[in-house]
């Protein structure tokens, strides 16, 4: 008998008939999607493997189909390898699959290797495809876009880290609408140097809505996407800035008004006012003008979003979850009732450090 | 020199037997049915099941001298053949069932061009040959993936904990109440009645058996902490939504592991847990279809029982994919109302057993 056995598990044992020897793999890295005459364009950034330099340089491949799943096929029979997406790290949607409603996201939902924790970025006017282009070494290849977002969020805030899972979660939430990070060229002529431009959401109608800087910051904020980020408050014409950190907002939704509490820790940055700082209320002007422009802001952002009909603050979704009878969500459109929300905001600044110099050098002449 | 069981020995097998319908099967039905609600709808489910936990055990330590063949045989009479045939019946549809669904989701997942057929031969080889160690070899398979089950959870719990948001559990009264029972109903079904496979043993061979119902209860809680643990941490991650989207929530799950973006892509041993609670459970399965065929039908040759064994093995391979047709939705419904038929058969079958007990030991303190 085990004889017996032990022959079934020897042929149980010869190997599996998927396996595929690593050098018939096209690991992609980067992708991007575009959408246009029903027909996806798809361009994989891919990794050469014949490459014989230290660094491993990238090649692009591009198809076009009805489905991302058939290009992709097309791509493999282009590269002659099969196409890993395991190891994807961006990919680049343009906005007229956002804007169109193209279902892009079912095919990394579907597809058991896909590991859903890449990040999704769109562009403003650009073709996705140029943004890929212009990586082809490794050194600038979708490695970087991947640390791209993650560096902006520890430092400066002005953009939002999406990745797929996120995305997937935001686009099923009641009451929020999705904020896309948007990737351009610095010099779009040359098609040089990769930066990160502001926010851009749709609302239910599919109308674009694009955040400034300033809205982007006080977004994260809101968001508590921010770890820390720098303002610029205005003093007498001249300007100071301030470097926030600490952020941190709560919703709360009680007696049918919407509660946004921010508390951020603030140290001053660069100090031009004319007000001197070793003045006995200096800290007390700052803080106050500092307060001024951040509330400021807060408000001006929840008017954009009211006037727009977009809830990409998430407050539907706030309420869908703590007061889910206060409006049906899945029959009614919750962008057109946002404007009759009441929405009070309160905001608590801690400065907590002039910085390394007691005065400001204008002041020291003076 | 015949080696000893003990009560956690016995128990440990618990924690194979109510996890392997779990994953994949009975969680999906409920999260689909209850929504966010499915935490209380856990907690439901568990409170229904120490009903029958509380049947099983007096039926255990009924006639604690006799195998569960034997039982039947000496309160049922000549009824007693077609019950066991009955319940050899049962546990081979669920024991079926479970190895399908794990192959399924091996090859859905790992080895998409291999056939399910293919890897369901493999497992199945696997657990008659444990089967075929009889209960001591069993029971020290199941203590060691008891460690094995409890120190992976803690590890995969802990890795996922900062990706925790509880605010992903809200709102939590969105469904009907009546989906909330059912899906606690399901859930105490699929949870507890698989426990009834503890069979395998006769209650005197257990060496402290005294402790056996101490030890019980204590392997239950834990499973059922487990449970209730790893769905209320992935509707915090995923939320009830995409959980509904994905064909394998609980799966998925792991792949959001990213300890310091180092310690990343271990789903793969996380999942070791479905694993390890089909084989476990489902060999027991198996020990208790032979143990029936041997004490039903007098077989006394252990070559026999053990070919019989792999001919019973050799069916449920081929078996499912006669079920299991490809049409998903139907197998959906196969693989939770067949179950339930199956484990409600057991309920009724212990029930009527005790109160058949009851009234012979009656009778005769009466005479």
């Amino acid at each position: 008998m085990k004889k017996i056995i032990l022959f079934f598990t020897l042929l149980l044992l010869t190997g599996c008939s998927d396996y595929v020897e690593i050098n018939e793999l096209a690991v992609a890295t980067g992708m991007a999607l575009d959408y246009k005459n029903n027909e996806f364009t798809v361009t994989l950034q891919i990794i050469d493997q014949q490459s014989k330099e230290a660094q491993n340089k990238m090649i692009l491949f591009e198809a076009n189909a009805e489905s991302i799943d058939k290009a992709i096929g097309k791509i493999s029979k282009l590269a002659n390898k099969k196409i890993f997406i395991s190891h994807l790290k961006a990919i680049i949607i343009s906005p007229e699959i956002i804007e169109k409603q193209i279902n892009y996201q079912d095919y990394f939902i579907r597809d058991p290797k896909s590991k859903m924790n890449f990040f999704v970025y769109t562009t403003n006017d650009l073709n996705p495809k140029d943004i890929l282009e212009s990586q082809t070494n490794s050194e600038v290849s979708s490695m970087y876009l991947d640390s791209l977002l993650s560096f902006n969020e520890d430092v400066y805030s002005s953009s939002v880290e999406l990745k797929f899972f996120n995305l997937l979660l935001e686009s099923l939430d009641q009451g929020k609408n999705v904020v896309y990070p948007v990737i351009t060229f610095k010099d779009k002529e040359k098609k040089k140097d990769i930066i990160l431009e502001n926010l851009i959401t749709y609302n239910y109608k599919n109308k674009k809505l694009t955040l400034n800087e300033k809205e982007s910051i006080t977004y994260n904020i809101l968001t508590n996407n921010a770890k820390e980020t720098i303002i610029d408050i205005n003093c007498d014409n001249k300007k100071f800035s301030l470097s926030l950190d600490d952020i941190k907002t709560k919703f709360s939704w009680k007696n049918n008004t919407f509660n946004i509490d921010t508390t951020l820790g603030g140290s001053l940055g660069s100090y031009e006012c004319e007000k001197p700082l070793t003045d006995k209320d200096a800290e007390k002007y700052i803080n106050d003008l500092a307060y001024k422009t951040l509330q400021d802001n807060i408000n001006n952002l929840i008017k954009k979003a009211k006037e727009n009909e977009n809830d990409f603050l998430g407050i539907g979704n706030h309420i869908y979850k703590f007061d889910y009878s206060y409006f049906n969500f899945k029959k009614n459109n919750w962008d057109q009732k946002l404007k009759d929300i009441d929405i009070k905001t309160k905001l608590t600044l801690n400065i907590i450090s002039k910085g390394e110099a007691r005065f400001n050098m204008e002041g020291e002449k003076q | 020199m015949k080696e000893q069981i003990n009560s956690f020995s016995v128990t440990s097998l618990l924690l194979a037997l109510s996890g392997s319908t779990y994953w994949g099967i009975s969680s999906s039905y409920i999260i689909f049915k209850a929504n966010t609600s499915v935490v209380i709808s856990l907690i439901l489910g568990f409170l229904l099941s120490l009903l029958y936990c509380y049947i099983l055990l007096k039926f255990f330590s009924t006639l604690p001298e006799e195998s569960f063949a034997n039982k039947l045989k000496k309160l049922y009479g000549k009824f007693s053949i077609p019950l066991n045939i009955l319940f050899i019946i049962t546990t081979f549809l669920l024991s079926s069932t479970l190895n399908y669904r794990l192959a399924k989701f091996l090859s859905s997942q790992y080895l998409i061009d291999t056939p399910p057929i293919y890897l369901n031969t493999f497992i199945i080889f696997l657990i008659t040959y444990i089967a075929t160690k009889k209960t001591e070899t069993l029971t020290r398979v199941s203590v060691m993936s008891f460690y094995i089950c409890l120190i992976v959870f803690v590890l995969d719990t802990l890795a996922l904990l900062p990706e925790i948001s509880l605010i992903r559990l809200l709102p939590i009264l969105t469904v009907p109440e009546g989906n909330i029972l059912l899906s606690a109903f399901i859930f105490s079904v699929f949870f507890s009645l698989p426990c009834f496979y503890i069979n395998i043993v006769n209650k005197n061979k257990i060496v402290n058996k005294e402790k056996f119902n101490k030890s019980f209860m204590k392997v239950y809680f834990i499973s059922f902490l487990i449970h209730f643990i790893i769905m209320f941490s992935t509707i915090g991650i995923l939320g009830i939504d995409l959980m509904n989207l994905l064909s394998y929530p609980l799966y998925s799950v792991l792949k959001r592991i990213n300890v310091s973006s180092f310690i990343i892509s271990i789903e793969n041993v996380g999942i070791i847990l479905w694993f390890l609670y089909v084989i476990v459970g489902t060999s027991a399965m198996f020990l208790f279809m032979i143990n029936q065929i041997k004490d039903t039908f007098k077989i006394k040759k252990e070559k026999t029982l053990n070919i019989i064994l792999y001919i019973i093995g050799l069916i449920a391979i081929i078996f499912p994919n006669i079920i299991f047709n490809k049409s998903l939705i139907n197998t959906s419904f196969k693989m939770v109302i067949m179950p339930t038929i199956c484990y409600l058969f057991s309920i009724i079958i212990c029930l009527i057993s005790l109160i058949i007990y009851k009234l012979k030991t009656k009778k005769i303190t009466s005479q």
